[in-house]
């Protein structure tokens, strides 16, 4: 184990490319930290607007924007397989299994409640 | 007793552990997905508080759309400016890993670990503010009786959030800063400095949402 080369740890020619992982230059990065900043003030500008419950639509559709760009860049989700995006896309279902559970119950119990009590009547 | 070791950690500076039973390619492909089974947990984890926020703004609209206007834009707009640009330097830090900059990694980690402690100062900040202002989490103070829904579930998904901030904070320290001042990593072996910034992005994720729903829309 362990070549003499792999001692040299600041720009070793060793270094130069990695064997595992992709290697995103810094330069992504900070194109993608300038979008998240301008698409922060969008959302601050968005919200003073009164657009009724258009509102939050807009806020959950901008943070959704921003959420993509951190998963896909900083994340390196571009560059990950298959089985790992499962990893990935696999809590969102749940989740939205879950909301959409819990609005197609919890607020038409009353009405369920009601219609009982009038079949009884 | 190396030899029976399941890893061993005993290497020259930038080369991978010797794991017992796989080599170091299929180590960092397996600890990279067993991190995204945990961001998947810690994802849901907030999905409960996220399903339970909806539910709580659906019966008490008014109720979130009035007590949203409490708090602090700005404290929010900043925190959020600050988590983005830590994210920012986690991501830059796992490049400096992978292209051998331990240097590098110090100081961005260290960068992101300090804008973590400048997001608590804020946070701290905001939470004195409101109890000052009696609008605590329980009701033992009718103050802001009529905003006790949207309190809690304040206090709660950020509280839980800040938790995350000091976890993270930890996380980068102790796997990647404080083996990157050994020389600990190189284009071989950065596998805990790639976790330890995935985990802060996942931080940073949630305020994404967090923020948004909790300050703007209410």
């Amino acid at each position: 184990m362990g070549h003499a080369h792999s001692h040299s740890h600041a720009h070793g020619h060793s270094s130069e490319h990695s064997e595992q992982g992709h290697v995103v230059p810094v330069s992504t990065f900070r194109k993608v930290l300038v979008a998240l900043l301008v698409l922060t003030v969008v959302t601050v500008l968005a919200a003073s607007v009164d657009l009724g419950k258009w509102n939050i639509v807009g806020a959950l559709v901008i943070a959704s924007i921003k959420a993509s760009l951190v998963v896909w860049i900083f994340m390196h989700g571009k560059y990950e397989n298959k089985i790992l995006w499962t990893y990935i896309i696999i809590p969102f279902i749940l989740l939205a299994i879950m909301i959409g559970g819990v609005f197609t119950d919890d607020p038409f119990r009353d009405r369920i409640t009601h219609f009982k009590v009038e079949q009884k009547k | 007793m190396s030899n029976t070791a399941i890893v061993d950690h005993n290497v020259p500076p930038g080369e991978p552990p010797i794991i017992h039973h796989m080599d170091s390619v299929t180590a960092y492909g397996a600890a990279k997905l067993g991190m995204w089974l945990f961001l998947a947990t810690e994802i849901l984890l907030f999905a409960v508080m996220f399903c339970s926020f909806a539910i709580m703004r659906y019966y008490h609209l008014q109720e979130f759309h009035d007590a949203s206007h409490h708090l602090n834009l700005w404290a929010g707009a900043l925190n959020t400016a600050i988590l983005l640009f830590s994210s920012y330097t986690a991501a830059v830090a796992v490049t400096k890993a992978q292209t051998g900059d331990n240097h590098g990694v110090v100081v961005n980690f260290g960068i992101s670990v300090f804008c973590g402690l400048l997001f608590l100062v804020v946070k701290t900040f905001e939470y004195t503010g409101k109890a000052h202002h009696g609008m605590f989490p329980v009701v033992w103070n009718s103050n802001f009786y009529e905003y006790k829904n949207f309190l809690g579930i304040y206090y709660c998904m950020t509280g839980l959030h800040a938790l995350h901030v000091i976890i993270g904070m930890i996380v980068m320290t102790i796997y990647g800063i404080r083996p990157a001042l050994k020389n600990r990593f190189s284009g071989k072996y950065y596998t805990p400095v790639e976790l330890s910034a995935l985990y802060w992005h996942l931080v940073d994720l949630i305020w994404i949402y967090l923020f948004p729903l909790l300050y703007l829309v209410g």
